[in-house]
């Protein structure tokens, strides 16, 4: 049995497969442009109410907390990226790469300075393969 | 203060977005580029041909337009994967602006060029236009 995506477990899941992974070690070391907030759309017939947030505090290659939050206090976060619940369930599972996901407009930047997300594309892909790593039970 | 637009029906388009995003954020940055922007006039087509998503630019009268899909004759048309169109902004400037030969990237790009991931058609007549756009989307 995995662990259920979005939930707090899954979010202390992906902060240690962040800091587990040497790529993202390398690739995310030049990053100390602040918190990144994953933020899922409400999907309550899967039980995923309201707006539901995971906030990274990413920094010179390690994440120092990952917290499951809502998405108004995700709000404070440098960088905002929002997707339905099945987009990203295609872009954590590794099914769909992240800069796909943005070019057709499946995930959005809604908050932060795209040049910066853009130079750190590598970083963001070893994020994903992190998350890959998680046994996850995706609900639906 | 330079003009960079999407054209009506863009929004939902996230590659045009990403490039009229980091096309103004980027002149916002660097002041300096102002200069090659309002010179430059023509048509760039953009393909991410395994995103299924397309665009043109459309440069003149110190302005950008940017379209959801192929509109007009472009002057320069770029295809190649996501990844490789998302390289564009992220290759290397070396010597009076000109792309580094030894940046990593560029030698990636080289590759995907060489092996036909990433293709250019409209050259040599649209080398000047793509030098400048290559300058204004980079994160140097």
């Amino acid at each position: 049995m995995g662990i259920r995506f979005p939930s707090a477990e899954w979010t202390a899941a992906f902060r240690d497969a962040i800091n587990a992974n040497p790529e993202y070690a390398k690739h995310g070391a030049g990053w100390t442009h602040g918190k990144v907030a994953y933020v899922v759309a409400p999907r309550p017939e899967l039980g995923i109410e309201g707006d539901t947030a995971m906030v990274l505090d990413l920094h010179e290659g390690r994440c120092r907390e990952a917290v499951l939050t809502d998405a108004e206090t995700a709000g404070d976060s440098d960088f905002v990226i929002f997707a339905e619940y099945e987009r990203w369930r295609e872009v954590l599972s590794g099914e769909v790469d992240p800069t796909k996901a943005m070019m057709q407009n499946k995930l959005k930047l809604q908050k932060g300075h795209l040049p910066t997300i853009v130079k750190y594309v590598l970083a963001s892909k070893e994020l994903v393969r992190s998350a890959c790593t998680i046994d996850t039970d995706y609900p639906g | 203060m330079a003009a960079v637009e999407l054209a009506p029906g863009a929004n939902d388009n996230g590659l045009a977005v990403m490039m009229a995003t980091l096309l103004s954020q980027n002149l916002e940055d660097h002041p300096e580029r102002g200069a090659i922007f309002e010179r430059l006039t023509g048509r760039v087509a953009i393909i991410a041909e395994d995103a299924d998503v397309a665009l043109t630019m459309r440069f003149g009268e110190r302005r950008a337009v940017v379209y959801d899909g192929i509109v007009g004759i472009p002057d320069l048309t770029v295809r190649g994967s996501a990844e490789a169109i998302a390289d564009l902004s992220r290759m290397e400037t070396g010597r009076f602006g000109l792309p580094d030969p030894d940046g990593e990237v560029n030698r990636a790009m080289a590759r995907a060029l060489r092996e036909g991931s990433l293709r250019v058609y409209g050259l040599p007549a649209g080398l000047p236009l793509l030098v400048r756009l290559g300058a204004l989307l980079s994160l140097d």
